[in-house]
Order: C-alpha cells, then structure tokens, then sequence
C-alpha cells in the first residue's frame, strides 16, 4: 500500500486482518464465502489467494456453529476471526457467545477464547439484517463489545481484538464500508481496546456516543458551538467494558451528560451509562443526563421512515440546548 | 496391582469405577453435601468405556453430563472430579461451576460442557486438528434429545461439509417409564446421519465390547479424513432425566438383565476371565480409590468469596491454549493408561 493512500473503511479492515495473518500464524478466518465472496465488498476479500483455504476458512453459514466452531478452535491453539454476513445473526449464536465470554471466569483462569467475531451492524434497506446487537450482550461477563466509527479505529481497534485473549465482538458499520475515507499511516497502528477517543473538546456538556451516531453527535456539536455551547464528544469505541476514566474526567468538568446511540432506548447502553454516571457524579451534576436514541422500534426500511430512527444532528442539537437551559 | 491387567479386565474396572464413583456422588446428592441435580449415567457406562478405549491420548472429546466414565478414562482425576462436585476451591473450577462442567485442553483435552450443546465447539477442534494436518479425532457425547436442537444440525452440517474428523456419539436411552414421550420420528437416531451425507452407526451401549468395535470403525474413519461420523449407542438408564426423578420398582429386574456392567461380568466369567478373588481384589481397589477421593474433597476448603470476581478478563499474558505444540500429537507415555 502506497503513502498517504486514501483508504476505505473496508480496506481498512482488509490491512488489519491481512497484517495479523501475517503477523501470527495462529490467526484465521471464518465464515461463509470469507476472502472471495459478493464481488469485492466484502472487507476480507481476496485474502483467500494469498493465505490459502488452511487460513481463510469458508463455513456454511450459521451463526451459531460458526461461533461454536470458533470457540473450539481458539481452545486449540488458535486465533480465529469469525465473519458473520450481518450482525443480526449474533443471535443466532448468542449462547456460544455466553459460553466463550464465561470460558475464563468458569475455569477460574484456566481457559479463555480468543476469537473475534466482526459483524457488519446497523440500519439496512433488508429488515432481517439491520440490527445493532451492542445492547443485547451488554450483560455478558467476559466480552468485549468494540464499534470503530472511523476507518483508523477499525484498523487498530481490529488488530487490537485480534490479540486480544477475550472474546470480542467486533461491530463494523457497513454504511460506512466504502462511504468513508481516510488517510492512514503505513506503520503499525494498535489501538487499545476500552479506551475512549475524545472527538472534540468541549466545557460545558458531555456527548457520550459510538458507532454510526458519532458523525451526527459531532455536527449537532459545531451547531451549537455559534451559539455559545461547547460540547465535548467522546466517542467510546469500545462500549463494553467502557472507559469509565475518561467519562469521568470530562464530567467531572462539564457537569452535564447526554447520551447518542441509534438503539432503541429501553435497556439500550445508554441506560446503563445514566445509571453509573448517576451513582458516580450524580450529587455534581448541573442537569439531569439526557439519552437521545432510536424509538422503541425495530429498523425501519422507507427512507423518510429511516430519517426518524437514528439520532440526527437536529434531535442531538435539541438535546443539547434543553440540557443548556437547565 | 504390580503387572499391568489384561484389557477386557481393564474395561471392567474402568465400567467399575465409573460407577462408584457416580454411586459416591449420588450420595453426596441424596445427603445434601452437594446442592444440584446429579444427570444420572448409571447404565451408560459401556458406552463412555467403550468408545474412549478406541481412542489414542491425543484425541479431544467433549463429554456431556452423564459422562464421568470419559473424565475417568481420559486421566482425569476421581480426587479432582469430588472437588468439582462439592465446589471446592482446589477444583478445576474453583467452586465456579458444579457437575462435570470443567475440562482440560492441554493434557487430558477435555472440553468444558456448557449449557450450549458443545457440538459445534467439537467441530472447532476438529476443524482445527484439520487446518493443521495432525492426526486427532473429535468425540463429542450427546443424548438423544439434544439431536432435536438447531446447534445439532448445524454442527452436523458443517461438519459434513469440511470432511471434519468428529464422531459424535449420541446415547439413546431406551428407558422411558413414567417419562415417556415422542420427541423424534426416527426409530434410529443414527438415521439422521443421511441428513447429512455421513455414515450413521447403530450399536448396543450395554455392551462394551460392541461400543469399542463400533467406536473403532468411526475411528478409522474419521482419522482417515473421511469425515464425520453418527454413532448411536442404545442405553438403558434406569433413572428418569436427574437423579431427583423415581423409577418405578417393577423396572429393576429387567434393568438387572440389561445392566452394562453385569452384562459384562458374565461374560469375563463365560471366558474364565474373572473369577471371584480378583472381583473381590477389584472391588476393594474401586473402594479405595473413592474413598481417597471422598476424603480429599470433604476435607478441601472452600473457595474464598473474596476470589468471586476474579479472573472476569483473560490477561494478556495467559498462556496461550491448546495442547503444547512440542509435543507429539497425543502420544505420550504418561497420558497413555495402563490398560491399552
């Protein structure tokens, strides 16, 4: 890859999987028609020719064996990277999930799973593949719940999970596929997981967000930065376990909390970050902490219905100026 | 003993010793020293016996609840399978988890059982064995009802596709008393095997010695790369889903007939094999060797609760898993048991 090449969030994902096969002969990936499926789009295209069908392994396509299959092969010895075609299949293999989260705790140390399951997450024109399952794990002990929202997240974030020694669910927007562009360096790049990114500084309220929503948290930012409001975004990247450190330190400063996901809001993250911020800061608080999410309804298809769901700078700037005037 | 026993007595004590071991749990059970159902194996014991005596040391299995006889005969430890019962800290769970959810992936490899049917993760290590060119075969143990859920046919299919050396042993108890129901079509669980493109085997599980020869031909299959195998043992447990179940007492005579371990004993008898002092000798043997384990677990202390929230994240530094790679895929001296 060329200097100061423009790369795609695919193409980003690519170079992480491409750099770990390369860097640790344990590393493989699972999945149906992985490294030469859907005509170029999928991340793990081509991958297949230069590692071989002994690493780049194709599986049919269920989502629970998949994730089963994984598990046995990290007790193996291995470092398996799961490719599932759409983040609602995670259902499909929630117990396996369960079971390889739990591996470590319920062998007192023994054991552990490291496997990386990447799923392609959020809104989706086919009602059965939209899906953001970050809320349906947040409960599972064991797991690492990791949403990059930019093409260098997903780069070093992805290498991160795959070292990883816990299991990790890696959630890749696939609107962001080849819609986002950056310019990446060529050295190695290795984000740590659990650690926040601060996107913008800000003094006076404290915009907890991840994923797809980020883009919208960061424009309704600049929105109400003309109007005398400085809003720090942070953006988590890793959502389970989250950065309770630098949440706390931006609070601690702001006093104010606002919460942006395009989940639905009941038992969304967003509940368990109100409710942990309300025991740590809630004395200090200057206003109550404010969720903006997705309505208690699945994703939508029709894109005037679709403009409603997620989070939007307009709702997210609202939100902002309410939180302001109390 | 000082000389090494001749094999067809080695199945025996092993049948032997599956059971009073389980007859030690039982109760421990029944006293309340353990809180927890016990998933009954009495009369699975050829099964368990059988067919890991078609196994070499380096092969994975992954045993479900009814069966200890494949923790036993994989070097697992009656003193360690006491502690993980009674929750003891020196337990291979540390207290963590009950019953027979534990394993061991770099010596013994046993998967840990999980409430997830572990079919798919057996598949894993198969596949796994595969990717790498080394010679092990996968046995996962499963009942009969577990071939109703979706995780079964999945792993089966994808199994079938990858040509994976995994033999899947279900038992089918044919015991249904007060219990009965129709959870399946088939007569023969072993039929389902078609479903999948691989050969289904059907064999008597009281029999020990069928078990083996029948776990021997899947074996030499699945090593051969010819893919996965179905092997359906019938068994008959005379005991309802857990221990906690009653089994009507009209049952026991024909359960005397078709006990795996009598059944096997008049043979050895027919044969002259065994006689009534090595009986006795093996039976004290059995004794002794629960008894140390009774003691051991009784007398380990609990797990200490400030260790409850320990170990929730890997560290990096863990060791890496699976089986030590220096070593020769599965056949070391040490691991080999005295009965082969």
């Amino acid at each position: 890859m060329a200097l100061n090449e423009e790369t795609t969030y695919a193409g980003a994902i690519r170079r992480a999987l491409r750099e770990e096969l390369l860097h640790d002969p344990r590393v493989c990936l699972l999945g149906e028609e992985v490294g030469f499926g859907a005509g170029g789009e999928r991340p793990a295209h081509g991958l297949l020719g230069e590692f071989g069908p002994e690493r780049i392994i194709e599986l049919p396509a269920s989502g629970g064996a998949l994730i089963g299959v994984a598990t046995g092969m990290a007790l193996m010895g291995l470092r398996p990277v799961v490719e599932l075609p759409y983040a609602a299949l995670t259902g499909e293999g929630f117990s396996q999930v369960v079971a390889a989260a739990q591996l470590h705790w319920r062998t007192a140390g023994a054991m552990h799973a490291p496997l990386v399951i990447r799923a392609p997450y959020g809104t989706h024109a086919d009602p059965w593949r939209a899906a953001s399952p970050e809320a349906w794990f947040a409960g599972v002990a064991g797991l690492h719940i990791v949403v990059p929202s930019t093409p260098y997240d997903a780069l070093g974030l992805l290498k991160a999970a795959i070292r990883e020694n816990n299991p990790v669910l890696f959630l890749e927007g696939h609107y962001f596929y080849r819609r986002l562009r950056e310019v990446l360096t060529a050295d190695e790049v290795l984000t740590v997981l659990g650690q926040a990114e601060i996107r913008r500084d800000g003094d006076d309220v404290t915009v907890l967000t991840w994923g797809a929503v980020v883009y919208p948290a960061m424009e309704a930012a600049e929105m109400v930065a003309g109007e005398g409001i400085s809003a720090e975004v942070i953006d988590l990247r890793t959502v389970l376990p989250y950065d309770a450190a630098t949440v706390a330190a931006s609070l601690a400063r702001t006093g104010r909390a606002l919460i942006v996901h395009d989940t639905p809001q009941t038992g969304g993250l967003g509940a368990e970050l109100a409710a942990r911020i309300a025991e740590a800061h809630g004395a200090t608080m200057h206003a109550p902490i404010t969720r903006v999410a997705a309505p208690d309804v699945p994703f939508p298809a029709a894109p005037e219905l679709a403009a409603s769901y997620a989070p939007n700078a307009a709702r997210i700037s609202d939100a902002l100026r309410r939180l302001m005037r109390t | 003993m000082s000389n090494p026993p001749l094999p067809l007595l080695a199945l025996y004590q092993q049948m032997s010793l599956t059971r009073a071991l389980e007859d030690a749990i039982r109760d421990l059970v029944r006293s309340r020293q353990i809180v927890g159902t016990l998933h009954v194996g009495r009369g699975h014991e050829a099964v368990t016996t059988g067919t890991t005596a078609a196994l070499a040391p380096g092969d994975v299995v992954a045993p479900g609840a009814r069966d200890l006889g494949v923790l036993l005969a994989r070097g697992v430890a009656p003193r360690q399978i006491l502690a993980q019962w009674l929750r003891r800290a020196a337990g291979p769970s540390g207290g963590r988890t009950g019953a027979l959810h534990f394993g061991d992936m770099r010596d013994a490899l046993v998967i840990p059982a999980t409430a997830t049917p572990s079919l798919a993760v057996a598949a894993g290590t198969a596949l796994a064995t595969k990717v790498r060119g080394e010679a092990r075969v996968t046995v996962a143990y499963l009942e009969d009802a577990a071939t109703n859920a979706g995780d079964f046919h999945e792993a089966m299919n994808l199994a079938a596709t990858q040509d994976l050396p995994l033999i899947c042993v279900v038992a089918t108890n044919t015991y249904v008393g007060k219990f009965a129901s129709r959870a399946y079509r088939p007569k023969h669980l072993a039929d389902r095997a078609a479903a999948y493109g691989i050969p289904g085997y059907v064999v008597d599980g009281g029999d020990v010695l069928a078990v083996r020869e029948a776990m021997e031909r899947a074996v030499t299959l699945a090593r051969a790369g010819r893919g996965p195998v179905l092997l359906e043992a019938k068994v008959f447990r005379v005991a309802g889903q857990t221990e906690a179940d009653s089994v009507p007492r009209e049952t026991l005579d024909e359960w005397r007939a078709r006990d795996p371990i009598e059944r096997f004993t008049r043979h050895l008898r027919t044969l002259g094999a065994l006689n009534d002092t090595l009986t006795y000798e093996f039976a004290a043997s059995t004794l002794a060797t629960v008894q140390d384990a009774l003691t051991y677990a009784q007398h380990a202390p609990p797990p200490d609760p400030a260790t409850l929230t320990d170990h929730r994240f890997a560290p990096d530094d863990a060791l890496p898993m699976g089986p030590p790679v220096e070593a020769p895929v599965g056949m070391t001296a040490e691991r080999m048991l005295q009965w082969r």
